[in-house]
């Protein structure tokens, strides 16, 4: 039954495989009685169940994860961005308007568009340097998401939704400041961060799936 | 010999169900009893987990039975309760009825 490979799958990113294996035959044994849509219930439900036991067994732990995460995916793009902004960009992309030049709000766009709506409106980024911007971009993210999960073995899908949490948590607030102290265009620039945690994600199930081959052989 | 670890609400009720069901005791069976025996259902997530959680505590042991075809070739993960599990059920069992000792509740066996 192919949705079932798939929710042993999922909760194999939460449970050793044996046990996610044995808790997906179990509701198959009441499938047929109770449906499609109780057995989907009982997944999710146990998915959430145990990243939270996840995250609730060690919050200290997990709150310094949300930083560290979140300082990453902040320093990292600040430093990248700035350098190829200085080396590579001529003269106007030097000349960046020093009235947003220490905005919080103005860094945080920057670094995940990749779009500066200060420069003049004909300057653009060549393609391949947007490319090259946007594959850096992509490979410190996944290298974040991966560093991460190897420092919580057996917890790695907890400690990226901390990281998530962490990162919403900012945007929503960045996005709160926006519209009460500088409504503006940058608010159309707002990340959504699902992109972002998307590529985090994939950089955890990565290290699992390692931890997973090697515990099995 | 270290005191028996307390039990929370639901894991008292989860060895108990254990218990009952002697060498049969898996998940479909654990909820089934704890349905029959208390009148609710407990929601997948918290039985699994808290098999998990009496397993690391060392109250539980598992083993894995032979995959079924009903079962999409999935093997049954039986467990059983510990020695150290029972001193805990046993521990939580008189600590249990000296609090409801000369409770003045009419028609509740004390027993």
């Amino acid at each position: 039954m192919c949705s079932a490979r798939v929710a042993q799958w999922i909760l194999s990113q939460v449970l050793p495989l044996d046990r996610a294996a044995s808790a997906v035959g179990d509701w198959l044994e009441d499938a047929p009685q109770r449906g499609r849509p109780w057995f989907w219930a009982c997944v999710v439900r146990t998915l959430i169940a145990r990243t939270w036991a996840g995250l609730a067994g060690r919050p200290l732990t997990m709150t310094g994860w949300r930083l560290t995460g979140f300082a990453l995916n902040m320093l990292i793009p600040l430093g990248t961005f700035a350098l190829v902004m200085l080396l590579i960009v001529p003269g106007p992309g030097r000349g960046i308007d020093i009235r947003y030049r220490d905005d919080w709000v103005y860094i945080w766009v920057l670094t995940n568009t990749q779009k500066d709506p200060s420069l003049p409106p004909d300057f653009e980024l060549s393609w391949p340097l947007a490319l090259v911007s946007q594959l850096v971009w992509a490979a410190r993210l996944f290298q974040t998401g991966r560093w991460i999960a190897r420092r919580a073995p057996g917890r790695e899908v907890a400690g990226r939704v901390a990281i998530a949490v962490a990162g919403w948590t900012a945007i929503l607030a960045a996005g709160a400041w926006q519209l009460v102290f500088r409504p503006s265009v940058f608010a159309f620039y707002a990340p959504s961060g699902i992109d972002h945690d998307m590529i985090l994600f994939a950089g955890a199930l990565w290290v699992r799936r390692q931890h997973q081959q090697r515990t099995t052989g | 010999m270290p005191a028996p670890p307390i039990l929370g609400e639901f894991e008292h009720i989860v060895l108990l169900a254990i218990l009952r069901l002697g060498d049969a005791a898996y998940g479909v069976a654990i909820r089934n009893e704890i349905r029959e025996t208390t009148g609710r259902e407990p929601a997948p997530g918290a039985l699994y987990t808290t098999i998990d959680r009496l397993e690391d505590k060392g109250l539980l042991t598992s083993t894995f039975g032979d995959p079924t075809p009903q079962r999409g070739g999935r093997a049954k993960r039986y467990v059983k309760v510990s020695a150290q599990g029972l001193r805990a059920v046993n521990h939580a069992r008189q600590c249990y009825l000296r609090l409801w000792d000369g409770l003045p509740f009419a028609g509740v066996s004390h027993v």
